[in-house]
């Protein structure tokens, strides 16, 4: 991947490409092989150093679903303040209090939101605060765990908008897993299409999607139900 | 609708809850009807409406939600005026119901072809010796690989997709004539949604069932459905042929729901309706949003008295973590005069 491109993970579920994910996270560790990351093995440090190097704050990750990945017990604020508190450069209430109220603003959530616990917020609000974690530390690469799975269309919409303008004006790249080749194509300049933890195709967007050269691609593109609508 | 006498009649269905802040009306003056060997989908975004409709219809609603008004007949029983036995026994066997999450709906301790056995005897289809045979040719029927043996497992050694064929199994087991569909294929991937969704159809075409599909995927309801009817905040707002229904759809929010869903040959900006960027970032759908007071700025009377008792009961406290204090309430002294906490929200709809 380069830097501020946009790369597709698609399969269906167990083909791994969660656990690719999150290896390149390094919250698990591999087997063998090397994961170079602007020029540093990272694949060869320990999962538990990992956390707590500087070089962390520049990989993020937004996990599939915002009920589950936020703390209940802490609100919006102290949630996106986290990944700050452990690795940022703010220090002081007023500093931290500060700047996730500009993430607040960057990711369109309303900062009377922000005292609010999980379960007092949408699905759409909950995946903004998701958003503005991952975001916090100006990473390089943000990891996306299928962020729109768990919402509804319209909303679906937006938070793909939100993703895009932030990738737009920060410059990030992303690796966007997903299993919904018609929203991986929007957001994505590349897709690798992976089955039974092989990649089987890659290549631009546009060229695997319209013309897919493996036939699990076809399968995938085939099993999309038709909106033959507009 | 096929006939003059549909097999599920909805009529004028209003659902109410009650909390704490009030009367809600989840549903409003709803109106479906159902065929025989019909599918209907039912179309909405979460808060919509369309599974608090289809619990009301199965009187499986929370404690706290009543059926207000309406009518519910299936093929000539009334379903509101039923008892809660005449439900048990109509429940699985005359409708039955595939939730939304397959392992939340299957017993975790409890191996999966005991669960499939405990219907059929519950509603004593079969002959007890003749249960274990039975269980695994339900199994065999939607199509899992080995039954024999998956009739051993247990929910959490079989995948997401299995686990919904299994929940599949044991809605279609005692042959309901109305199965109803919350959202099945959520959380499923795409290839493991077809696979799932045509087997339900095939299935249900064979018994002759009629079948509502619950959905927010137009894809979803545009492929698999007859009829669709859509939902917004509580109330129907457009039923019509699934083939009409996407080609001239007449209401706007029908047509709101269309642009967003992704499709080949659009970009990302064409799924915003025009009025949309900030409009609608914030309370994506639904009364029960609307109903929360819009900001936490400004207390109401009742929460800054409350937050003010808290802080005077626990003084001695001391302040711990970092979480920030409620906006408004940093005054020292109680507000003044706190006004009866009721609000009634039925009374400020249109």
């Amino acid at each position: 991947m380069n830097r501020g491109e946009s790369v597709g993970l698609v399969g269906e579920s167990g083909c791994g490409k969660s656990t690719t994910s999150t290896m390149v996270m390094r919250l698990i560790d591999k087997s063998d092989g090397v994961i170079m990351f602007d020029g540093e093995d990272i694949g060869a440090i320990a999962p538990r150093k990992f956390a707590e190097l500087p070089l962390r704050k520049r990989i993020q990750m937004v996990f599939q679903d915002p009920t589950d990945s936020l703390n209940p017990r802490f609100t919006a604020a102290r949630a996106i303040a986290d990944p700050i508190l452990r690795l940022g450069d703010e220090r002081g209430r007023r500093a931290v209090r500060a700047r996730c109220e500009a993430l607040a603003r960057q990711v369109g959530l309303p900062a009377e939101l922000l005292d609010r616990f999980p379960h007092q917020l949408s699905g759409g609000q909950k995946a903004r605060v998701g958003i503005a974690r991952a975001i916090a530390l100006n990473p390089d690469l943000v990891i996306l765990d299928e962020p729109t799975a768990a919402l509804d269309v319209s909303v679906q919409a937006l938070v793909l908008n939100l993703l895009a303008e932030l990738r737009d004006t920060l410059g990030m790249s992303y690796l966007f897993v997903s299993h919904d080749l018609n929203v991986v194509r929007l957001l994505c300049d590349r897709v690798i299409v992976m089955q039974a933890g092989r990649i089987v195709e890659q290549g631009p967007t546009e060229e695997v999607l319209f013309a897919p050269q493996a036939q699990y691609t076809r399968d995938l593109l085939a099993a999309i139900p038709h909106p033959n609508f507009v | 609708m096929s006939g003059p006498l549909p097999l599920l009649d909805v009529c004028d269905l209003t659902v109410e809850f009650s909390t704490r802040r009030g009367v809600v009306r989840a549903v409003t003056q709803v109106n479906i009807g159902v065929g025989k060997g019909e599918t209907v989908g039912i179309v909405g975004e979460s808060g919509s409406g369309k599974s608090v409709t289809s619990y009301a219809v199965m009187r499986i609603l929370d404690r706290a939600g009543r059926i207000a008004q309406g009518a519910v007949h299936f093929s000539g029983v009334d379903l509101i005026a039923a008892t809660e036995d005449e439900m048990r026994s109509l429940r699985g066997r005359e409708i039955s119901m595939v939730f939304q999450n397959p392992r939340a709906a299957l017993n975790p301790i409890r191996k999966v072809g005991h669960q499939i056995e405990d219907v059929l005897r519950q509603h004593s289809q079969v002959d007890s010796s003749a249960l274990t045979g039975k269980a695994v040719e339900m199994l065999e029927q939607v199509r899992i690989a080995r039954p024999r043996e998956r009739y051993h497992a247990y929910p959490f050694e079989l995948s997401g997709g299995m686990c919904q064929r299994v929940v599949i199994a044991l809605a279609l087991a005692c042959r309901p004539r109305l199965l109803i569909a919350d959202e099945p294929t959520t959380g499923l991937d795409v290839t493991t949604q077809k696979a799932v969704m045509d087997l339900m159809v095939e299935l249900t075409r064979a018994q002759g069932m009629s079948t509502i599909l619950i959905t927010h995927d137009l894809g979803l309801a545009a492929t698999y459905c007859d009829r669709v009817v859509v939902m917004e905040q509580g109330n129907v707002v457009e039923t019509a042929p699934s083939r009409t229904i996407f080609t001239a759809p007449v209401h706007p929010y029908t047509r709101k729901l269309m642009r967003a869903t992704p499709r080949p040959g659009i970009s990302l900006r064409d799924l915003l309706p025009d009025d949309a960027l900030a409009a609608d970032s914030v309370h994506p759908s639904g009364r029960h949003f609307n109903t929360r007071p819009a900001s936490r700025g400004r207390p109401t009377a009742s929460r800054a008295r409350r937050c003010w008792w808290w802080r005077s009961w626990s003084r001695n406290i001391p302040a711990r973590g970092w979480a920030a204090p409620c906006a408004g309430c940093s005054s020292a002294s109680p507000p003044p005069s706190p006004k009866p906490f009721v609000r009634s929200t039925a009374s400020a709809l249109p």
